[in-house]
């Protein structure tokens, strides 16, 4: 059975389409038959990976695009059939798609920033996941701060990682990995790369926090 | 003086509810569906009173009834005069002894 696994908060700008489209490419060169849906209205996991497929000259991994609401976890539960990993991207807002994919999916990636504006707007994300749970008891929550800064004296994630592990206990699990604010992760969009595909002079920073990241999902039985 | 430095604000709680227990629920209760039901449920505007109607009053009892509007009835002198006619409102004594 396929692991369905959203990328998903309420609040936009937070880098949901980013981290999911690398998930779903870190899935691929590990071999494992997978999808990638674009659940979000703006379609920009769907544009990447037509970006992506005409650099290369070559479609890799299934992308498929699905934002009309009605019958989405049935069809999400359905796809999932056919794959081992269902990665999906939704819209940065509290909307019916959003709650269809919390009930369709086993697990739930809540990129965040370390803005106060982004730690507030999670009350409303974690509600909607205990929400989910009604019907998807299982669904598993984890809190990835993302675009930490990347000053390394600077402690900003560190205080916001355990505020909202003590806030959140019991509901949702933040992550150890932070992923940095780094202009590598820009220049992926542009071109269609996966972050550990951007030239960099030496060893890029930004591939391997998200090698980390990989880690601490295969530790922690989420990929 | 306050210190400067990051800080994490805790974000104000919202009123926690039971979890639902069916799919239609966990709809229900996103903003989007909210934000689109208080669209329906918006109060009607209510009808103006005495459109089309004209009134021949004595002018002393017109400027009772300005006194009337802008006191009780946010400066709606159709709404006075019906308060009046309804006998909700009484008009100043002195306007009767003009009359």
């Amino acid at each position: 059975m396929a692991k369905i696994i959203a990328v998903a908060n309420s609040k936009g700008g937070v880098g949901k389409t980013t981290i999911c489209r690398n998930i779903a490419l870190a899935c691929h060169i590990n071999k494992e038959k997978t999808l990638a849906l674009d659940c979000d209205p703006q379609k920009s996991l769907e544009k990447f990976f037509c970006t992506r497929a005409e650099r290369l000259d070559a479609i890799e991994l299934d992308c498929d695009v699905k934002t009309e609401a009605t019958g989405l976890k049935r069809d999400i539960l359905h796809r999932s059939e056919k794959f081992n990993r269902v990665i999906i991207d939704v819209g940065g807002r509290d909307s019916v798609a959003m709650r269809q994919v919390l009930m369709a999916a086993g697990v739930v990636i809540i990129p965040t920033t370390t803005g106060q504006e982004s730690t507030d707007a999670l009350e409303q994300m974690i509600n909607a996941v205990e929400d989910a749970r009604g019907v998807n008891e299982d669904l598993q929550a984890y809190i990835l701060i993302n675009m930490a800064p990347s000053d390394p004296h600077d402690t900003t994630a560190n205080i916001t990682a355990e505020g909202l592990a003590t806030l959140y206990e019991n509901r949702a699990v933040v992550l150890d990995t932070r992923l940095k604010h780094r202009k590598a992760w820009l220049q992926s969009g542009y071109d269609g790369l996966a972050i550990w595909e951007v030239p960099s002079k030496g060893e890029s920073k930004a591939a391997g926090e998200f090698e980390n990241l990989i880690k601490e999902f295969v530790k922690k039985e989420i990929l | 003086m306050t210190k400067s430095g990051p800080k994490f604000r805790i974000p104000e709680k919202e009123e926690k509810q039971p979890r639902p227990t069916t799919e239609a629920g966990v709809l229900a209760r996103s903003a989007e569906v909210i934000s689109s039901g208080k669209k329906k449920t918006g109060r009607k505007p209510k009808k103006e009173p005495c459109r089309g109607i004209t009134l021949s009053l004595p002018v002393t009892m017109i400027e009772a009834l300005d006194d009337l509007a802008s006191e009780k009835t946010a400066d709606n002198r159709s709404y006075a005069l019906i308060g009046v006619i309804r006998g909700k409102y009484k008009l100043d004594e002195k306007v009767h002894e003009s009359e």
